[in-house]
């Protein structure tokens, strides 16, 4: 089956089930970041009763905690991205990359039928998806190291 | 043959590209699974490149920085030294290294923190390099460049929106 097909037909949850990181809207800002750090993530989903109520990005940090001079004992409630959007586990993947693409984002937090938080897709995850369609054509090119920095951003 | 990589027409048989030194020995032209393959194999960079950065002299502070992001709607800041790309700073610095700390490093230069020398690539470098480079060495953001001059930049983002524009008239109703 082709790559555009099978985005037409496959769900996310043929990307795999990473369990989500989730945290408690009376948790603080810092407790957050602590989180984004120690599992190199670029977010987490802030959950009630294990469903999702916003979520927090490190786009969030940028914008409405480091800008603002918010402080780290600041509830996650007060800066998270509220309401998160959300796919259904059983969305396909090809509309899930339209949601991210349109709405800009990153993350989506993935819920099954009764709304509880199951996963989140990540940009890179579909990406990573594409590639493994081809990749021969990908995986097969040769580094240049002449041109390779010692470590990627962040890192 | 063309290389699938590149584009560039090689004899037949080659073991490698002439002009990107792929290893074609155990090409079988399979991975042209369809037109957007191809083009993402073929298309040039600066086909998708953006201007989605600042330019940040060395030395502004970090978080001189983040409020050109905030003011601009940017994630990205190419460092220049006199006219010259030195380095790459991003959102994910600000994370993994200042977010707990920001206090005390928000008037840092931008060069304490920087990612210096970054990966770069060129204009007309393929599509799939650039994927190929964000898989295999994480990298979100790469500067592409031009005559040795910066000329955009592509983020990882950038691939899937190419990607979907690409194929978007093809996707059945039913998605």
């Amino acid at each position: 089956m082709s790559l555009r097909e099978n985005l037409a037909s496959e769900t996310i949850a043929s990307l795999g089930q990473r369990a989500p990181i989730d945290i408690d809207p009376r948790a603080t800002v810092g407790e957050a970041i602590s989180l984004l750090q120690d599992h190199s993530i670029g977010c987490v989903v802030v959950t009630e009763d294990h469903r999702p109520v916003g979520i927090f990005t490190e786009r969030d940090v940028l914008r409405r905690v480091l800008s603002n001079d918010v402080s780290l004992g600041t509830p996650v409630a007060d800066v998270m991205t509220s309401p998160a959007t959300v796919a259904s586990h059983d969305e396909k993947i090809g509309g899930v990359i339209q949601t991210m693409v349109n709405g800009g984002f990153r993350h989506i937090p993935v819920v099954d039928e009764s709304g509880i938080l199951k996963t989140v897709v990540s940009v890179k995850r579909i990406v990573e998806y594409v590639v493994e369609h081809f990749p021969a054509a990908v995986f097969n090119l040769p580094p240049e190291p002449g041109r390779l920095s010692a470590s990627r951003e962040g890192a | 043959m063309q290389c699938p990589f590149c584009a560039c027409e090689n004899m037949d048989g080659v073991d490698a590209c002439v002009r990107c030194k792929v290893d074609l020995s155990d090409f079988t032209g399979s991975v042209e699974e369809s037109d957007i393959e191809r083009a993402l194999l073929n298309r040039p960079l600066e086909t998708i490149a953006t201007k989605d950065y600042i330019e940040a002299p060395l030395e502004w502070s970090v978080g001189d920085t983040v409020r050109q992001w905030n003011e601009g709607g940017h994630h990205c800041a190419v460092v220049v030294d006199h006219g010259k790309l030195v380095g790459i700073f991003t959102e994910r610095d600000v994370l993994r290294k200042l977010a707990g700390q920001w206090e005390k490093c928000r008037q840092d230069d931008i060069s304490q923190h920087m990612t210096a020398n970054p990966l770069t690539l060129d204009h007309d470098d393929p599509i799939a390099l650039a994927l190929n480079q964000m898989m295999i060495g994480g990298y979100r953001h790469i500067p592409i460049m031009r005559a040795k001059k910066l000329c955009g930049i592509v983020s990882v983002r950038d691939i899937l929106s190419y990607y979907l524009s690409s194929r978007i008239s093809s996707i059945p109703e039913t998605i």
